[in-house]
């Protein structure tokens, strides 16, 4: 079995009660995300896709195109709209699992960077007590066990140690993402969901942010979903890549498959675009 | 509250006292200073400002001649006058919500007797239940027994008060005693009569 | 060294005591203010000054808050004629509980002398009737801010303290209602990281007072400003705790034989305060020591629980437990074990 199968994934966004025919009048065929009917927003809908263990997928397309809405719901951190994933620690649907159940996965099973540092950090503790964080979440009562486990993460992640105790809102951006991953593998997760690795980096950054990323990857063996914009991080790290549409899946393969050969026209431009 | 001659003032202080020492040590049986214990429960904890489902006729007239009496359907009240059992309609009282479990039901059940040791009651003893409780308030494990109150009853009130700290909590009162049952507890069944003894 | 001086917060937040200590004390007189209004005696009051319906509110939320230890229950708090954080919360919880046959004892700081201590005292005589002590002993209801007595509360005793800031996350945060979804789902990962942070900065827990403490392993509370010292005697007591804020309209209790856990690490245990001094008055080890600057402008350590420094002083030998019929009850901290005071404050001495 796959350690993640997500059938159906859907999520509606907005004030008004959904009319029904949000979903067919909307998608790339129409060209748009919101219902010209009730005016909900469809962040994504009928997304399927699965993950092997310790394979890295990617999810690209332009901005809007419902990569973070996909990654939040199977992160357990947003609700969704409709969908079925099977989740290889969790018995039933990952996406009706009870407020408990998600800080217990969010804990001990899934880790997510996220798009915008505020969401994943607390700008106001130390990096070192971010990353402590979800070790403490997940049971740690150990001082010194944590803060040699830590500083391991530090080390890992590659963010100067002798800045462990400092706020997280005096380290460069860079430095910000680090700490982001070292908290999503704190806990030794079977799954790890990054969501825009390397916006707002420089490029020399980015370059070295991923290197990172991806040795850990390997040697942990650890399965990723890598949402990105930029079809040259998902390139490097992901095995199989899917592409985003206004809220759909419109093409995924093997990602070499998919860059080299795009079956569809929008897949095509995105590359153009970047080469 | 004169009408069911109780002390507005003076009894249900007391019978608040017996209300706080009956919730902060469970199982062991507390005197209320009027009988019936229902009523001087009733009279202590009941006004508008909650909603009450059951008691009796007399109670209700009295609170409502005070303007005290707001009543609601069983599964929204604040306050549940039991007689004997629910048939485990317990399991569908207000358990309040994660973020304010406070307003989890309150339910006062009228059973037959209440003692402190467990030994039968007034030679009744096929009615005697021995429950146990263990859990805040209690150091180890309390007995009591009660009479009249069926086990399936209070299988449905530890169900009641199993999704801690949501839940429903209960008082059991047989004349002028009165028990409490707060769902901070664990509440089981510790002996029963045997069928054929019953029979 | 003692380190009671030491006043470190986890967060910059300011003690809500102070505000507390500095609001009663401009309004020293606010019961006899009350009391003077419609002349002495009874005449003209409620029973225990509060009409039935506030009791009744009051009584509602104490058996809630019983029913589930360490959870803060709202309740329709009545404006008093004091001043706010004066106490009114306390007050409210006490009037609703006494009767003609208790005896009240009231104390401020450890003091029964105080000018609030002895007008709340005041109140409850004139206007519920009870009798009032300064023996912890003779008690049935004791009303308290910001200590424990030191003689061992027995199962016929409630006591109630005077809470000026309720949630323990407030520290951490200072929004309410996030800090009640923490609790509603258990989630003290926050207060856990500002622990983790502590003790990277001193290497120990540095919280003075207001120590947060889990309770029966669910809800975090904030145990109201009492010294570490008397923390412990929470955990597993005979008589009944009732914690109660009139300004925050909240009341929450630690029933008698409840688990009280102060957080702390597996190694970086929780401490009470330690004292090298002994109390100049009585001599004691064992109780809660305070500076005082006596007239001639030295200072020096004595018993913060006058009524049992008082004691003490007659009888040095008298134990914390001497009313009980059991001896070695566990209240409180430990007394010091001169090895282990050693090795914990040894440098200094
Ligand atoms: N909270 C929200 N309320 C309303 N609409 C939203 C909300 N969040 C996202 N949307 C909308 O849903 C659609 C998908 O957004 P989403 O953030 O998933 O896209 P994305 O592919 O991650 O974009 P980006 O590359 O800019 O991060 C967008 O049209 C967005 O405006
Ligand atoms: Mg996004
Ligand atoms: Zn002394």
């Amino acid at each position: 079995m796959s350690l993640l199968d997500a059938e159906n994934v859907t999520r509606f966004y907005g004030e008004f009660e959904p009319c029904g025919d949000c979903v067919d009048l909307t998608g790339p065929t129409h060209g748009r995300n919101q219902c010209p009917d009730c005016g909900t927003v469809v962040g994504c809908a009928d997304v399927d896709l699965d993950v092997e263990r310790g394979e890295v997928l990617g999810i690209v397309g332009e901005s809007g195109s419902g990569k973070s809405s996909l990654a939040e719901m199977l992160a357990l951190d947003l609700a969704a709209t409709a969908g079925n994933v099977e989740f290889a620690s969790y018995d039933g649907n990952l996406l009706d699992a009870n407020y408990e159940e998600r800080v217990d996965l969010r804990n001990t099973n899934v880790g997510m960077v996220h798009q915008h540092v505020r969401d994943g950090l607390n700008l106001e503790f130390t990096g070192g007590g971010n990353v402590a964080e979800s070790l403490l979440a997940a049971g740690w009562r150990n001082f010194d066990e944590i803060r040699a486990r830590v500083r391991d993460l530090f080390e890992e992640t590659e963010v100067p140690v002798d800045r462990m105790d400092d706020p997280t809102d005096t380290y460069s951006g860079g430095m910000q993402r680090r700490v982001q991953i070292a908290k999503a593998i704190a806990n030794d997760p079977e799954l790890v969901i990054l969501d825009e690795p390397t916006t707002g980096l420089d490029v020399s950054v980015q370059a070295r942010v991923l290197d990172m990323f991806r040795r850990i990857q390997r040697e942990q063996d650890v399965a990723t979903i890598v949402v990105s914009h930029d079809l040259g991080v998902v390139r490097l790290l992901a095995d199989r890549t899917v592409v985003m549409r206004h809220g759909r899946v419109i093409e995924s393969g093997l990602t070499d498959r998919v860059m080299e050969d795009p079956q569809r026209e929008y897949t095509q431009t995105l590359i153009n675009s970047v080469i | 509250m004169r009408a069911l001659d109780i002390d507005p003032v003076h009894d249900t202080r007391e019978t608040f006292r017996a209300l706080v020492d009956a919730t902060s040590r469970p199982g062991t049986v507390e005197q209320t200073p009027t009988t019936p214990a229902v009523h001087a429960v009733v009279a202590t904890l009941v006004d508008h400002e909650v909603t009450l489902h059951g008691g009796g006729d007399e109670l209700r007239t009295t609170l409502g001649r005070e303007s005290r009496l707001d009543t609601a359907p069983f599964e929204d009240a604040d306050v549940v006058v039991v007689d004997g059992h629910t048939d485990g309609r317990v399991t569908v009282a207000k358990r309040g919500s994660l973020k304010e479990p406070s307003e989890g039901a309150t339910l006062v059940y009228e059973v037959a007797d209440l003692s402190a040791d467990t030994e039968p009651i007034d030679g009744d003893d096929d009615q005697t239940l021995t429950l146990a409780v263990s859990g805040p308030g209690v150091p180890d494990t309390r007995t009591f027994g009660v009479d009249g109150l069926p086990a399936t009853e209070v299988e449905a009130i530890a169900e009641a008060q199993s999704g801690y700290p949501r839940g429903v909590d209960v008082y059991l009162a047989a004349d002028d005693r009165v028990v409490g049952l707060p769902r901070s507890v664990d509440l089981s069944v510790a002996s029963d009569v045997p069928d054929e003894e019953v029979a | 060294m003692t380190d009671q001086t030491q006043m470190h917060e986890t967060s910059p937040t300011t003690e809500a005591t102070d505000n507390e200590q500095q609001e009663s004390a401009t309004t020293p007189t606010g019961v006899s203010d009350l009391l003077s209004e419609s002349g002495a005696g009874m005449a003209g009051y409620n029973y225990a000054y509060l009409d039935e319906h506030t009791k009744r509110e009051v009584r509602r939320g104490v058996l809630k808050a019983i029913s589930l230890p360490g959870h803060q229950v709202p309740f329709a708090s009545r404006e008093m004629p004091l001043a706010r954080g004066w106490g009114t919360g306390g007050i409210q919880a006490s009037l609703s509980l006494l009767g003609p046959a208790d005896t009240f004892k009231v104390i401020d700081q450890g003091s029964d002398e105080s000018v609030n201590a002895a007008n709340i005292r005041r109140l409850a005589k004139t206007t519920a009737d009870v009798e009032t002590t300064t023996d912890t002993t003779e008690a049935s209801v004791i009303q308290t801010r910001h200590r424990i007595p030191e003689e061992v509360l027995t199962d016929e005793q409630i006591l109630v303290l005077q809470v000026p800031t309720t949630d323990a996350l407030r520290r951490v945060d200072g929004s309410d209602d996030a800090n009640r979804r923490r609790h509603a789902h258990k989630n003290y990962s926050k207060m856990w990281v500002a622990l983790y942070e502590n003790v990277v900065k001193w290497d120990e827990i540095q919280i003075s007072a207001r120590y947060p403490a889990m309770v029966n392993g669910r809800y975090l509370m904030d145990p109201s400003p009492i010294p570490r010292w008397d923390t412990t005697k929470l955990n597993d007591a005979d008589s009944l705790f009732l914690f109660a804020a009139g300004r925050e309209a909240r009341i929450y209790a630690v029933p008698p034989h409840t688990d009280v856990e102060p957080l702390a690490f597996e190694d970086r245990s929780f401490q009470v305060e330690r004292f090298d001094e002994s109390c100049h008055r009585c001599g004691s080890t064992d109780t809660y020591l305070t500076e005082v600057t006596g007239d001639d402008g030295v200072t020096r350590y004595a018993c913060n629980d006058a009524s049992f420094c008082e004691k003490r002083a007659e009888h040095p030998d008298l134990s914390k437990d001497h009313h009980l019929d059991e001896d070695d009850v566990a209240w409180g901290p430990e007394t010091p074990d001169p090895i282990l005071s050693d090795e914990t404050g040894g440098e200094d001495a």
